[in-house]
């Protein structure tokens, strides 16, 4: 009794997973190839070599010379004759003015 | 993944490049200005410089602004021009070297040397690139002189 059960499940079943077709179902759902498609050598070559050109482009343009002029001036060195100089630092701008104080002509007379 | 390695080498050797050889030739504009006690029309050539500095103290006691030379040469590290200027002045300039300080800032390093008829000057300076430096205070006439100088290395 028990043979004759289990062999009939064993042949439902059979018949029933043959009518079902799981691999051309999954299959079904993936997408169809394109018929140019793009071969594997391009995006293994071009991928990074874009990215690495905008990285690079991006480098440059934040680490190049920058556009904002900033004044910042210091003195080395200062030696002057026939006058005294004074050395002002301008305060919007900070540009340094190195200041000469000639004696006036009344002064040396 | 290969592709990657060349890529990043040309990269970096690009980038090192940049960073330690900068151009060294610099470009220096220097000006000398007649700053005057009368009024008088403003000079179109000096319209940046006067809105930036001339405008406001200690310049701004002067009512007028003449452009007497305005000198643009380029330096090698080392070399030293002299200018010679229509009122009898003469200045040189030394350009010593080129800096770019560890935050990046490119600098100019140089000594401009200013000679008046009862005065004169050398001043050693370290400038931000393109940035204004001045010798201010000798007198021609009624007016005094000024120096603006500024220097590139690169554009």
């Amino acid at each position: 009794m028990d043979n004759e059960l289990g062999q009939l499940i064993h042949n439902t079943l059979e018949a029933e997973s043959n009518e079902f077709d799981l691999a051309a179902r999954v299959m079904a759902r993936l997408p169809a190839p394109s018929s140019g498609g793009t071969p594997r050598g391009w995006r293994l070559f071009w991928v990074p070599a874009l990215a690495t050109a905008g990285a690079l482009a991006l480098f440059l343009t934040l680490s190049g010379h920058d556009n904002s002029i900033t004044n910042d001036c210091a003195i080395d060195q200062l030696d002057v004759t026939g006058a005294s100089a004074t050395v002002l630092k301008l305060n919007e701008t900070g540009t340094t003015v190195v200041w000469l104080n000639e004696a006036s002509e009344e002064e040396e007379l | 993944m290969s592709h990657w390695v060349p890529l990043a080498l040309a990269c970096w050797l690009s980038v090192n490049a940049r960073a330690e050889a900068p151009t060294d030739t610099a470009r220096c504009v220097l000006r000398l200005i007649h700053a005057l006690p009368e009024a008088g029309p403003p000079d179109p050539r000096l319209a940046d410089i006067h809105r930036l500095h001339l405008s406001k103290p200690p310049f701004s006691v002067w009512r007028s602004f003449r452009l007497l030379a305005d000198e643009t040469r380029e330096l090698r590290p080392r070399q030293q021009l002299e200018f010679s200027f229509p009122e009898g002045q003469k200045a040189s300039l030394l350009y010593t070297e080129h800096l770019t300080d560890p935050s990046g800032k490119h600098r100019v390093r140089g000594t401009l040397h200013v000679q008046g008829a009862h005065s004169g000057a050398g001043t050693g300076f370290s400038l931000d690139e393109g940035g204004l430096f001045m010798v201010a205070g000798q007198r021609l006439g009624k007016g005094i002189l000024i120096y603006a100088l500024s220097c590139r290395t690169e554009d």
